[in-house]
């Protein structure tokens, strides 16, 4: 019989007919791997064990009724059928029931790891040294063709193109990976010519990037004296390097904008000093002026000669309120005097006889008459009006009264 | 006078010092302008930092015996 001879397209069928007729669904045990979930929820990972890898896939509906966490280095037990793809010769099963199965051995040596480092102290939050905040130059641990340094220089780039980046090329992956970062780290740290250094990575499964978690390394990162930004993997990748980095940024390029100011927002900050000096210093120097101004006034208020001119003119304000007393003194007293004159003359008795009044003496002049019982009759008497004297007789004395 | 080849973090750190230091109120007239002067020129220098360019990336290169040199790259 003539060996048939199929068509790409028919073997592949064939595969497909043999593979979905006979394998029924199973459970298979294995190990998560490339983990990943698709923007719509739906969940591809790989099971694994030490010689194969089969791939996996868990729609939405399925990924989402699971009452736990999925994540790479998890043993799990799945079950589901078969699904081939003709087109590619791919197959893969397609989960309808998943059940963990105790930790991987990846993810336990993680745990494990972890617990000692952790009760050493490594991780103490005290032990992390500061970023410094305005690099010259920045020293970069990674691999030279990745992404990862393409994410950082080009960001770096952007926001400061003054800063200077050194990169040292190492593994990140794979056996040698952990010997030539810790390399890198004693490199720089031997130079010690950065400012801080960043290790990165871009994602990849749990055994990509385990060389982060390797001891050894880990170890290094703690003891590095120059600060360590860890940039390892995507943002839900967390290493023990993370854990002991000084900093851990979620990503590369995240790394990049923690680590690089802004050269802008530093020019402004410049401005704003030197703004802020010119204000400062036109307020003291009004300030001062003030002050001497008021010094100035206050020495004017005490210039010698001006005392002595006030004093002057103190002097003939007194002078002249003396003066002015004295003069009202001298006018009272006048006035007084007047009175005194007027009272005198009205007392003078000499006026009295103006009024038609007389004194009557004795002969002899010398007493005046003031009683009847001083004259007798034939008394000859003198009698005193007020232009004259003339004599006179008494003819009769009566000694009662009128 | 300011120090010469301050790092910028240095130069900021005194910066920050100056304007405390004139705001404060509390220095004599001719420390002040000593200050300010002080400032503008520190300003000037951390300008001219941020505007040095350098060639940007640079790789480490082993010599053997555990030196490197570094190399410009292309970015």
């Amino acid at each position: 019989m003539e060996d048939k001879i199929y068509s790409v397209s028919e073997i592949s069928r064939e595969i497909k007919r043999v593979i979905e007729q006979f394998i029924p669904p199973i459970w298979v045990e294995g190990e998560i791997s490339n983990f990943t979930v698709s923007r719509v929820g739906h969940v591809y990972f790989s099971l694994k064990d030490e010689n194969a890898l089969i791939n996996c896939v868990m729609w939405r509906n399925i990924a989402g009724s699971i009452p736990f966490h999925l994540a790479s280095g998890m043993r799990v037990i799945v079950r589901g059928d078969i699904l081939t793809y003709s087109a590619q010769s791919q197959y893969q099963i397609n989960v309808k029931e998943i059940r963990a199965a105790g930790m991987g051995s990846l993810f336990m040596a993680f745990e494990v790891l972890k617990n000692k480092l952790s009760q050493e102290g490594l991780f103490a939050p005290e032990l992390k040294k500061p970023i410094p905040a305005y690099p010259k130059r920045i020293g970069i641990i990674t691999s030279i063709s990745g992404a990862a340094v393409r994410d950082i220089i080009e960001v770096s780039g952007r926001r400061n193109p003054a800063i200077q980046m050194v990169i040292y090329p190492a593994q990140v992956q794979g056996e040698k990976a952990a010997d030539t970062i810790i390399e890198g780290i004693e490199v720089f740290n031997r130079y010690k010519n950065v400012d801080f250094i960043i290790i990165s990575r871009g994602g990849g499964s749990i055994e990509d990037l385990w060389a982060f978690n390797e001891e050894k390394l880990v170890r290094a990162v703690a003891a590095s004296e120059l600060p360590i930004i860890s940039a390892i993997g995507h943002e839900v990748d967390f290493t023990l390097s993370d854990f002991v980095a000084d900093f851990r940024a979620p990503t590369p390029s995240a790394a990049a904008e923690l680590a690089v100011p802004e050269r802008n927002i530093l020019e402004q900050k410049l401005v704003q000093y030197r703004k802020r000096s010119v204000q400062i210093i036109s307020q003291i120097i009004s300030q001062k002026m003030q002050l001497l101004d008021n010094l100035y006034s206050g020495i004017i208020r005490s210039n010698p000669e001006k005392i002595v001119t006030d004093k002057i003119h103190n002097l003939t304000e007194l002078n002249q309120r003396l003066q002015n007393s004295v003069a009202h003194k001298i006018k009272q007293t006048k006035l007084h005097m007047n009175d005194y004159r007027s009272t005198i003359h009205a007392l003078n008795p000499k006026e009295i006889l103006k009024r038609g009044f007389s004194i009557v003496y004795t002969d002899s002049g010398s007493k005046v008459v003031r009683s009847v019982n001083e004259v007798s009759t034939g008394n000859k008497i003198t009698v005193e009006v007020f232009d004259g004297r003339y004599s006179a007789e008494v003819k009769s004395v009566n000694n009662q009264k009128p | 006078m300011p120090k010469k080849n301050l790092s910028l973090e240095n130069s900021f750190k005194r910066l920050d010092e100056i304007l405390g230091e004139l705001e404060s109120g509390d220095v004599d007239l001719e420390k002040s302008i000593g200050l300010f002067e002080e400032a503008m020129v520190l300003s000037e220098d951390c300008q001219k930092q941020l505007n040095a360019l350098e060639k940007r990336v640079k790789v480490l290169v082993a010599k053997g015996g555990g030196d490197y040199i570094e190399e410009d790259i292309q970015e």
